[in-house]
């Protein structure tokens, strides 16, 4: 089992901001985290794909830059999923 | 003129002389207002070798032709000066409510020159303006001074220094309406130099706007852009700009124990999210902004002098959480919000001054300085701002930034700066496109001066590989040139991840009735980031200064993400002067100044 971890607003919608989800695919992994906890669906999909701006890392490389969706994932694998985030300082 | 008022404000402190003329309409529309007025005020006013600390340095306060119009985030202003840290040419903006404030007492700009014989303060209404003694307040903290001269929000705003301006260190802030900083590059120390502790503004005289029915629809679009952003309507009020400290960590680009690791393994301690979920009291926001971004926190170590009416203060801001934080290896978020405070009431850069105490704390374990300070010791935090404030024993050194401390004590790689400013919290190893952004910003390191985080990290609006080197430059150069024109109209740089140039422009048209399609507001920012580059170039400045510390470009970052990683500057260097149209020694070339209208320089 891949591990999940939620930042920012998502983990109001999980049940846990780390969580252990089954799956072979980033796709099927996202797929199963969203049953497990319904809040996270409307926020991470729209239709069957990723959200804009959310943000998925594998082992903190950018999914979407590898093979997306269809990335394989091992149970050593740790998958950080985050919300639109903002920003880039504000200290001028 | 629609949108601008159309004057200029002219004190000069040495002869206590305040006269007033019209602002050029030609230099209005070359440059607009805020950074790009400032700069080319004073390219004429400070010539190359003058001491920044001197009475020949100038301030020059400026707002845009949008600046109180009620546009969104239309609050904003700049001070424009010779950097006291840098030597270079500096602006730095804030927010809040002073600047829409200053238009109103019917001025564009405000230039201040020379040195008062004793403390003063400025008071400008619509009737004009005085120069008056400063007694009563000269020694006393940002908060007292703010009360004492009559802070009243919508009314009466007060810009002032704190001890540490006063005392002249060279990473001193200038504070407006409390909390408020236009702090990169010691503008604070050139106040204090000036012997002039604030500038209080009174006015009611809003500006005029050319086409009203135009500009209400661009008022209206604007404001369904914010709200259909998910960036500017859940993420920033949310969270404020700390959010972005856990995903930056998570790619292994957060510099840690002054840049010595990339990833802090404290992370989650000092993240956004705790302090949303420990501390934080509400939100705030500046003047006319539908966003609000500020967050006022709360913890048991600030209170009394240090708190506002609710026990609370504003911040921490994402880079002061890193500077106090992940930069000093402090994991305690209580103690960065109260540095964070003392900053603030002391008037310092909250960037330069946690960088420069990870420095000092680097000099010591490597046994080159003298000093109790160690990473990770939260408890030292307070009482060495203090001292720095005061320029009290080691907090003399501190005082001047980690340029000055690491020469000193024979290791200069050690300051993570870039032109002697202090590096914001990207770690250029990691986010190859920051970096080149870091070595040629003109400020010196800087992360408003354009950001590669939303496009190499956030997605913004795209995302592209943060380790590509090749072609970077393009990009590079985009996001200076708008973030320029930005600072120019002035807006808040948030408004932009919801709203794009081309509804600036449309609205800046609609203001002023002068005719600007997007390419003419981008092309002011090239303008203005030329401009800036000739000054830095009159000042002795070469491309040897388009750099970064030895260590972001010899030391492989050792473990994490970015493992393997130095920045590759030198090929991307290459590439962006091409692009600019500048030489291979990073000198604009005579067709690109004619083309942008800066032969005459
Ligand atoms: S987004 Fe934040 S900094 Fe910008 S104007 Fe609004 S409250 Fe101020």
């Amino acid at each position: 089992m891949a591990t999940v971890r939620l930042f920012g607003g998502l983990r109001r919608r999980a049940r846990d901001p780390k969580i252990s989800v089954d799956g072979v695919t980033a796709r099927d992994v996202l797929a199963s985290l969203c049953r497990d906890n319904p809040g996270l669906h409307a926020v991470i999909w729209d239709g069957a794909r990723v959200r804009d701006h959310v943000r998925g890392l594998i082992g903190g490389q950018a999914i979407e830059l590898g093979r997306g969706l269809a990335t394989r994932v091992t149970a050593d694998d740790e998958i950080a999923i985050f919300p639109p985030i903002g920003s880039g300082g504000n200290t001028t | 003129m629609h949108g601008w008022a159309g004057k200029v404000l002219d004190i000069d402190l040495s002869k206590g002389a305040i006269k007033n003329y019209p602002l050029d309409e030609e230099t209005a529309r070359l440059f607009l207002g805020g950074r790009g007025l400032g700069a080319r005020l004073l390219w004429d006013a400070v010539g190359p070798g003058v001491a920044p600390l001197s009475p020949e340095n100038v301030l020059i306060f400026a707002t845009g032709p949008l600046t109180a119009t009620g546009y969104q985030t239309s609050n904003r202003f700049s001070v424009s000066t010779k950097s006291p840290l840098t030597g270079t040419v500096l602006d730095a903006n804030s927010g809040g409510y002073w600047g829409m404030q200053f238009k109103k007492t019917g001025y564009d700009a405000l230039i201040v020159r020379g040195r008062a014989p004793a403390p003063v303060y400025i008071e400008i209404k619509d009737a004009g303006a005085k120069i008056l003694a400063a007694r009563h307040v000269w020694g006393q903290r940002v908060r007292a001074t703010t009360q004492t001269l009559g802070q009243n929000n919508n009314k009466r705003n007060v810009l002032c220094i704190g001890p540490a301006g006063e005392n002249q260190s060279r990473i001193a802030a200038i504070m407006n309406d409390g909390e408020r900083s236009l702090a990169r590059g010691g503008p604070g120390a050139v106040m204090g130099s000036k012997n002039l502790k604030a500038i209080v503004v009174e006015g009611t005289a809003r500006p005029q706007v050319l086409d009203q029915e135009q500009f209400k629809f661009m008022l209206y679009e604007a404001r369904k852009l914010l709200r259909q952003s998910p960036l500017t309507s859940q993420a920033l009020p949310e969270f404020g700009t700390a959010v972005v400290l856990n995903i930056v960590n998570h790619i292994g680009a957060l510099p840690t124990r002054n840049f010595q690791q990339s990833q802090f393994e404290r992370a989650e301690a000092i993240s956004g999210e705790t302090l949303a979920e420990k501390y934080l009291v509400k939100n705030a926001a500046c003047w006319a902004c539908p966003i609000g971004c500020t967050r006022v926190s709360k913890t048991d170590k600030i209170e009394g002098a240090l708190s506002g009416a609710e026990g609370g203060v504003e911040g921490p801001e994402f880079e002061t959480t890193w500077a106090f934080g992940a930069q000093c290896g402090v994991d305690d978020l209580a103690a960065i919000i109260e540095a964070n405070a003392i900053c603030n009431d002391l008037g310092l850069d909250t960037i330069s001054a946690g960088s420069t105490l990870g420095c000092a704390m680097e000099l010591t374990e490597k046994g080159l300085l003298d000093s109790d300070l160690r990473f990770g010791r939260a408890d030292l935090l307070a009482p060495t701002l203090e001292a720095l404030g005061a320029r009290r024993g080691l907090g003399a050194e501190l005082a001047d930034g980690s340029l000055r401390l690491a020469k000193k004590y024979g290791a200069p790689e050690l300051s993570m700066s870039v032109k002697g400013l202090e590096m914001p919290a990207y770690d250029p190893r990691g986010l190859q496109g920051q970096g080149l952004l870091y070595a040629t910003s003109n400020r010196g390191a800087c992360h408003m001066r354009g950001n590669m985080l939303g496009l190499e990290v956030l997605g913004l609006p795209k995302l592209i590989d943060r380790f590509q080197v090749y072609g970077k430059s393009s990009y590079v150069i985009l996001h200076q040139n708008a973030s320029a024109a930005i600072d120019s109209l002035v807006v808040c740089k948030f408004t932009n991840l919801g709203v794009a140039e081309e509804y600036f422009a449309r609205t800046l048209s609609a203001v002023t009735g002068v005719k600007y399609a997007t390419g003419d507001l981008i092309r002011v920012g090239e303008r203005v980031w030329n401009l800036e580059r000739l000054y830095n170039l009159r000042e002795g400045f070469t491309n040897a200064d388009d750099t970064l510390p030895p260590r972001l470009l010899k030391e492989p970052v050792s473990d994490g993400p970015s493992k393997g990683w130095v920045n590759q500057l030198e090929p991307m260097l290459k590439e962006y002067y091409r692009a600019r149209g500048w030489d291979e020694r990073g000198v604009p070339r005579r067709a690109k100044l004619e083309e942008l209208e800066l032969g005459a320089l």
